[in-house]
């Protein structure tokens, strides 16, 4: 009789135990993953954010150098592409990711022509207007690359915790995949400096 | 005797080199002396003696005035060179420095650092903005402040000077005196801000009002109850000034809509409507004490018929605002704080990597 009580009063709290590691873990994951979620959203600000400012740096630079029909409309065009690439936080692999770099390369590519062209006009140059832009999107491109350190970061501190033994089976039992990290660098320099 | 020379010597020779080296080196965020650790009246990080003396204690005595009178707390560092292989860039070295130190409060992260890198072909001047701070001291601004009103000086390797004319144009973004302050091009948003004051304003004065009559429905004698409506009136004066287009309009809606329901007084007396008005401004019959209230006198007249009605209206006590800090001049306040060389800190605020950067 004795026995049996011991042994189901010690099943019950091994029992408890399992539960409220479960539990623990389960909530551990869920506060990791929307960290990441919230971070990945701070990213998808700072690019349309950028993507904003480029429109009115473009309407800007026009009505100085008008004869550059053929640049602005290479900035406008990788700037439809990269506003109609919007990556869900849900589905962040490597593939999409990748996809991302390489349209919000683009149109760094084709900004820093059109900054360049900047040096060609030094009235625009000295225009306030433009100063405060170029200021602007230059903090656009710090910011963006303090996000995606910040990205990386959570989603560091996301996978380290799910890959870990014993989380990493609650973690495959819930569908808590591994997340993929921002690769390469965050062309941040891409916008050149005219110098002043 | 000789051997202990000897030793001496290389120790010392073996000490110069150090310093040649830690000269020669460029910096890391953990390198860079924290002076408001050391000392809470300053706020010049330059350790290697790049400016004035007499520049140093300008921009100390400016930035603790832009502490106090403004509220933002600004870090200066003059570096030759940062480590160009561990941070990316300048602006990088600089959102990292900032968050290290905690610049600002940490609740209204109200900090600002400037940054100064002086070697050659690395000349750069970086502000970084802490979260509280980049909404007044936008991206935008910040670019313009270094380009029109420091590069000019840094350029002529003046970079006192150059500071100095930097943080006052900062103060002078703060106080709203800046010429630098035009529209911001992006920001089509103002339009839309006056609006929504307008029918804020609007919004908030109809429920003002309302409050003011429904405190004057439940009381019972008129006259308590004018008393009451009249002393929600500084509340009423305040949102008239500050939401003024909204009051006008709600004086014309009113005029149109007719429903002038506020407590007009009748004359006990002669019966003549609306005529009693508050004579003169209520006496204090008994002093509200904690946890019991005082009564005011409201003495009213009619314009009529020159009678007087007075009335006592129950007031609350307010407990007093406690002194501001060091706001009188007793001699015998405590002066802990007046000891020159106490450490300070920051207040642990942050950064999300706002700010610019200019190359000179």
């Amino acid at each position: 009789m004795r026995t049996k009580l011991i042994i189901l009063f010690s099943v019950a709290i091994a029992l408890l135990l399992i539960v409220s590691f479960f539990w623990g873990t389960y909530n551990g994951l869920v506060k990791r993953d929307e960290s990441v979620q919230m971070a990945w959203s701070q990213v998808e600000n700072q690019y349309q954010r950028r993507a904003d400012l480029i429109m009115n740096l473009v309407e800007t630079v026009k009505g100085y150098a008008k004869h550059e029909q053929e640049t602005f409309a290479q900035v406008v065009e990788a700037r439809t592409k990269a506003t109609q690439l919007t990556v869900d936080a849900e589905n962040l692999n490597a593939e999409t990711l990748q996809k991302l770099n390489n349209v919000q390369g683009e149109l760094s590519q084709a900004l820093s022509r059109l900054m360049m062209l900047v040096e060609n006009y030094p009235d625009l140059k000295a225009n306030e207007n433009f100063i405060m832009l170029q200021g602007q999107l230059e903090g656009t491109e710090n910011r963006i690359a303090f996000v995606r350190r910040k990205f990386n970061e959570a989603v560091n501190n996301y996978n380290s915790y799910r890959r870990r033994f014993p989380k990493n089976i609650i973690a495959t039992m819930f569908g808590f995949t591994q997340k993929e990290y921002f690769k390469g660098k965050s062309n941040s320099s891409s916008v050149p400096d005219v110098k002043f | 005797m000789k051997t202990s020379i000897k030793i001496s010597v290389i120790i010392l020779a073996l000490l110069f080199f150090y310093a040649d080296v830690e000269a020669q080196h460029r910096y890391t965020v953990k390198d860079v002396p924290n002076v408001q650790l050391q000392d809470y009246t300053r706020y010049v990080s330059d350790p290697e003696n790049v400016l004035k003396k007499d520049n140093i204690v300008i921009l100390d005595k400016r930035i603790a005035y832009l502490r106090d009178s403004i509220g933002v707390e600004t870090a200066i560092v003059v570096l030759p060179a940062i480590d160009t292989g561990r941070y990316g860039s300048a602006k990088e070295f600089a959102t990292e420095l900032f968050n290290t130190w905690g610049i600002g409060d940490k609740e209204t992260h109200n900090g600002l650092l400037i940054l100064l890198l002086t070697a050659d072909g690395e000349r750069e001047i970086v502000f970084e903005t802490g979260l509280g701070t980049e909404a007044t001291l936008t991206d935008g601004l910040s670019k313009l402040i270094q380009v029109n009103k420091m590069v000019p000086f840094l350029k002529e390797n003046k970079y006192g000077e150059g500071l100095i004319a930097g943080v006052e144009e900062v103060e002078k973004v703060f106080d709203g005196t800046s010429e630098l302050l035009i529209e911001e091009p992006f920001l089509n948003d103002s339009e839309k801000l006056g609006l929504l004051w307008f029918l804020g304003g609007f919004i908030i004065i109809l429920i003002v009002e309302y409050i003011r009559k429904r405190r004057v429905v439940r009381s019972e004698d008129p006259f308590v109850a004018a008393a009451k409506y009249e002393s929600l009136s500084g509340i009423g004066c305040a949102i008239a000034v500050l939401f003024l287009p909204s009051y006008l309009f709600y004086m014309i809606y009113k005029e149109i809509v007719k429903k002038d329901d506020i407590p007009r007084l009748n004359c006990k007396k002669c019966g003549a409507k609306g005529k009693v008005v508050l004579k003169y401004k209520p006496q204090v019959e008994q002093k509200a004490l904690p946890g019991q209230d005082g009564l005011k006198r409201y003495h009213y007249i009619c314009k009529a018929c020159n009678y007087g009605h007075k009335v006592l209206v129950p007031y609350k006590y307010e407990p007093p605002k406690p002194k501001s800090r060091g706001g009188d001049g007793s001699s015998y306040s405590n002066s802990s704080s007046s000891d020159s060389s106490s450490g300070g800190s920051w207040g642990g605020g942050s950064s999300g990597g706002g700010g610019a950067s200019t190359k000179f």
